[in-house]
């Protein structure tokens, strides 16, 4: 099991993989903004990324990875207002 | 990989292309009977065989179009629609466009990148054209304008990217600044992706060179509850300093879902009038620089235009960049740096007065110029207006076999006209007395002769298969063989690219087949049988073939049991093949030859594989009906090796014209081991047979007048010498007594037809240039 949700922290290692999304959706659910510790992370399946997306998890440690921790900071850092309100109306 | 080294490929292209040919044809016919089914079975059959084909390698733009060209044939085939000719349009389009990628896969072993885009739009075009029956009206709509169709999304895709350049924040941008060329990617993964196993976070991750991303997602999330963590709702954005192309290249197999623009930084909001000033000042110094030099070289302006990039692209000039390009290209293309001035002339002004409104206004423009440069394709732009028969890649020309038999006939005859000059210079002198015209005739006839040497030389070339043809069959043959019998065997194919005339070649490959299957079966020990023995479980056959003078050997060899001769020995008996005496005579190596004999088989049972005793004798006579030998050795317990030894050619024949009973014959050069003259006290009566010993072995002497049944005597010399042609038939010697040598000619030789060819004691006749026939006997059937 690489995904952990312990003290009211996320915590995920290792790979995250596409069927882990299911599991990881059940954790989060209810939890908006739910803290996460990606550090151990190697690589996160997009299904699960988006799920991370959804829940707006604040992320307490990035990966260790520098593409991964670059995207996944792309992904769930907090996203100008401004993004958002151009891509509803599109 | 490269074309030269795979013959798969090499294959594919040859293919490929007729299959082309054959579709154009098909689509050109239908267009005039379009309701000839057989003809559009076979066009979908053709283009089926091409995609699967197509399949084998790692083409996806290729693979794309024309499965989306297959799937409108289908439609068409099952009577959803019927055949019009804007299909035919788009079909033929779409071949061309496989025949680009083809010539780009001939040169470069691969398509070239940046089809991605041609590629889309043509599958769509196909697709467009099929009724599917929920989406009918919309996707003929969208077909009907393709351009309208592709503008909307493209559009919304140009504001999102216009949008977030213009959130970005300004430490990001300045960062961004000095990179010149700036590529917005857009990737848009289905919803569905993930049930096809894609990723499209590490898709986005491994994208050459970003500089910048985003991740959003396409729709607002729904509360938590509701999220289906299957149905990928992720918008992947980036900045990437790699070309187009190579971004095009990253996502080959998803180009519908990626959109890349040039992406023009919109210039900070205070951008420093000094800079831009400089910049300015810096592009004008570029112009004086190109006018500088007489020797004008297509370096300078590319490093001008570099130089300039860079530059607009510090000051938020971006918009303007686009026209550069075009500039630079027709500069390039007209070795003159006019286009490339005068830009610098309309965009950097001598007055150098910049108003900051026209920063302004370019700021403004960006995103529009921006969006026509994403729709008017770039520097990956694909060559896409030739026809597929304008190219002259296809250097392979596959002609009919008896195109060549033809070429190879008239040599032939050449040969013959060539062979009546030394006659003719003989009769100039013997019979009209004129020695100078003799000489110039045989001074011509050299060069004739060198003409077509060089001729025949080369039409054999034509003809010159490698011996691969036979071989690739091998390895898998081998394997499924070696794993129904349970045995363990290694296989090596050495010298794969000999050459040899395509007819022997063809007919090598069923005697090569049992000679395998042979040493598999019978030679090849079980792997608990080799371990006991010492040897490595796995067995070794090899297969090799190398050129040898004017012969190809092919050499089969295994490191299995070998033959034991005392075994062959007991079987030749017990099957009557041999009697008691002739065994007794034998050596070991003449016994391991009685498994040539009709009838031999050593194994206990008779598989399906082999042991029906028609193997080996099969094999020697294929073999010698090439004009070719087989030799047979083997070491008990070590391993046995065959040698077949066959002629590169069998078009031209060697042959010694001997003289015997007032006519002249000729005897196939491969068999002549000498020719001697004997002393007549020298020769020895044997019972009825005549005998002499010939350096130190007894040759048994043959009349051929006798053999032939002739009533005359052979003819001797002034010496009272017999001339004797030594042959070596079967690995024996026998001495061919005649009446006197000729010499050595080159023949075509022809067999015998209707009722002659009955005659075994003939192998055929040849023409000889004074026109007179001569009969090539056949010593092997002739002495035995």
């Amino acid at each position: 099991m690489t995904i952990e949700f312990t003290d009211g922290v996320l915590v995920c290692a290792g790979t995250l993989p596409v069927d882990d999304a299911e599991t990881l959706l059940q954790i989060v659910a209810g939890r908006p903004g739910v803290a996460a510790d990606l550090a151990a992370c190697e690589h996160v399946h997009s299904a699960c990324l988006q799920v991370l997306m959804a829940a707006r998890v604040t992320v307490r440690a990035w990966p260790a990875g520098d593409a991964l921790a670059a995207w996944l900071r792309a992904a769930l850092a907090p996203a100008p207002a401004s993004t958002c309100q151009q891509l509803t109306t599109t | 990989m490269t074309v030269a080294t795979n013959p798969v490929l090499q294959q594919f292209l040859l293919e490929s292309r007729d299959f082309l040919q054959g579709i154009a044809e098909s689509l050109l016919a239908l267009e005039r009977a379009p309701g000839d089914t057989a003809r559009m079975d076979e066009l979908f059959r053709v283009v089926h065989t091409l995609k699967g084909n197509c399949g084998l390698f790692e083409f996806p733009d290729m693979f794309r179009v024309i499965h989306a060209a297959e799937d409108l044939m289908s439609a068409v085939r099952e009577g959803r629609m019927t055949f019009a000719g804007s299909m035919a349009d788009a079909l033929l389009d779409a071949m061309d466009f496989v025949a680009l990628q083809l010539d780009d896969i001939e040169a470069d072993g691969q398509p070239g990148s940046g089809h991605g885009a041609a590629s889309a739009t043509l599958a769509a075009r196909l697709r467009a054209l099929v009724p599917s029956d929920a989406a009918a009206a919309p996707a003929l709509a969208a077909g009907a304008d393709d351009a309208a169709a592709a503008a909307a999304p493209a559009s919304a895709q140009a504001g999102r990217m216009a949008a977030a350049l213009a959130d970005l924040p300004a430490a990001v941008r300045s960062a961004l600044a000095p990179h010149p060329a700036l590529h917005w990617v857009e990737y848009a993964p289905e919803a569905e992706c993930f049930f096809k196993g894609e990723d499209p976070l590490y898709q986005a991750m491994q994208m050459p060179d970003a500089v910048w991303q985003r991740v959003v997602p396409v729709e607002p999330w729904p509360v938590l509850e509701d999220v289906d963590a299957y149905r990928c709702n992720l918008l992947f954005q980036a900045l990437t300093t790699a070309p187009r192309a190579a971004v095009e290249e990253h996502f080959r197999y998803v180009p519908e879902q990626v959109w890349i623009a040039p992406a023009d930084l919109p210039a900070a909001a205070a951008a420093d009038p000094d800079l831009v000033a400089d910049a300015l000042a810096i592009v004008r110094s570029q112009g004086e620089a190109l006018q500088a030099g007489d020797d004008w070289v297509a370096g300078r302006v590319q490093a001008v235009l570099a130089t300039i990039r860079a530059c607009c692209g510090a000051i938020g000039r971006g918009a303007s960049l686009a026209e550069l390009e075009e500039c630079g290209a027709a500069a390039l293309a007209a070795r003159s740096a006019a286009p490339l001035l005068a830009w610098i002339e309309r965009h950097a002004p001598a007055a150098g007065v910049v108003a900051p409104a026209a920063t302004a206004t370019a700021t403004a423009a960006a995103p529009v110029a921006a969006a026509d440069a994403g729709a008017a394709p770039t520097d990956g732009e694909p060559k896409f207006n030739r026809r597929a028969d304008d190219h002259a890649g296809n250097r392979v020309l596959k002609v009919e076999q008896t195109k060549v038999d033809r070429l190879m006939n008239l040599i032939g005859e050449m040969v013959v006209a060539r062979n009546g000059l030394p006659y003719l210079a003989g009769r100039a002198e013997d019979q009209y007395g004129m020695r100078e015209l003799a000489r110039e005739i045989k001074a011509q006839h050299a060069v004739i002769n060198r003409i077509v040497e060089e001729m025949q030389d080369a039409i054999m070339q034509v003809r010159m298969t490698p011996v691969s043809f036979v071989f690739q069959r091998f390895p898998r043959l081998v394997r499924d063989i070696a794993r129904r019998l349970g045995k363990d065997v290694e296989l090596t194919l050495e010298g794969e690219a000999t050459e040899a005339d395509k007819n022997v070649i063809e007919a090598l490959a069923d005697p090569l087949v049992h000679i395998v299957r042979n040493a598999l079966d019978h030679g090849m020990e079980m792997p608990d049988e080799r371990r006991a023995a010492g040897k490595p479980a796995t067995g070794r056959l090899v297969i090799a073939a190398r050129q040898e003078a004017d012969r190809v050997l092919i050499e089969v060899s295994d490191d299995g049991r070998g033959i034991d001769p005392a075994r062959i020995r007991q079987k030749a008996y017990a099957k009557g093949l041999v009697d008691e005496a002739a065994l007794g005579r034998m050596s070991d190596q003449e016994a391991v030859n009685l498994v040539f004999l009709p009838g031999f088989s050593t194994a206990e049972t008779v598989s399906d594989l082999s042991g029906r005793g028609v193997g080996m004798d099969a094999v020697r006579n294929a073999v010698e009906a090439l004009n070719g030998a087989v030799q047979l050795s083997s070491v008990p317990g070590e391993g046995t090796r065959l040698q077949l030894s066959l002629p590169l050619s069998m078009a031209v024949s060697n042959v010694m014209i001997v003289e015997s009973g007032g006519a002249r014959y000729g005897v196939p050069m491969d068999l002549v081991v000498e020719t001697v003259r004997v002393p007549a006290r020298d020769v020895h009566r044997i019972k009825q047979h005549e005998a002499a010993v010939l350096r130190g072995r007894i040759v048994p002497l043959r009349s051929l007048n006798e053999l032939l049944a002739l009533e005359r005597p052979q003819r001797r010399n002034d010496q009272d010498e017999i001339a004797t042609l030594v042959l070596r038939v079967h690995g024996q010697y026998i001495g061919l007594v005649i009446d006197d040598f000729c010499g050595v000619m080159e023949v075509i030789l022809k067999p015998l037809a209707g009722i002659l060819g009955c005659l075994n004691a003939y192998a055929g006749s040849a023409l000889l240039g004074d026109g007179s026939v001569l009969m090539v006997i056949n010593p092997k059937e002739l002495l035995l």
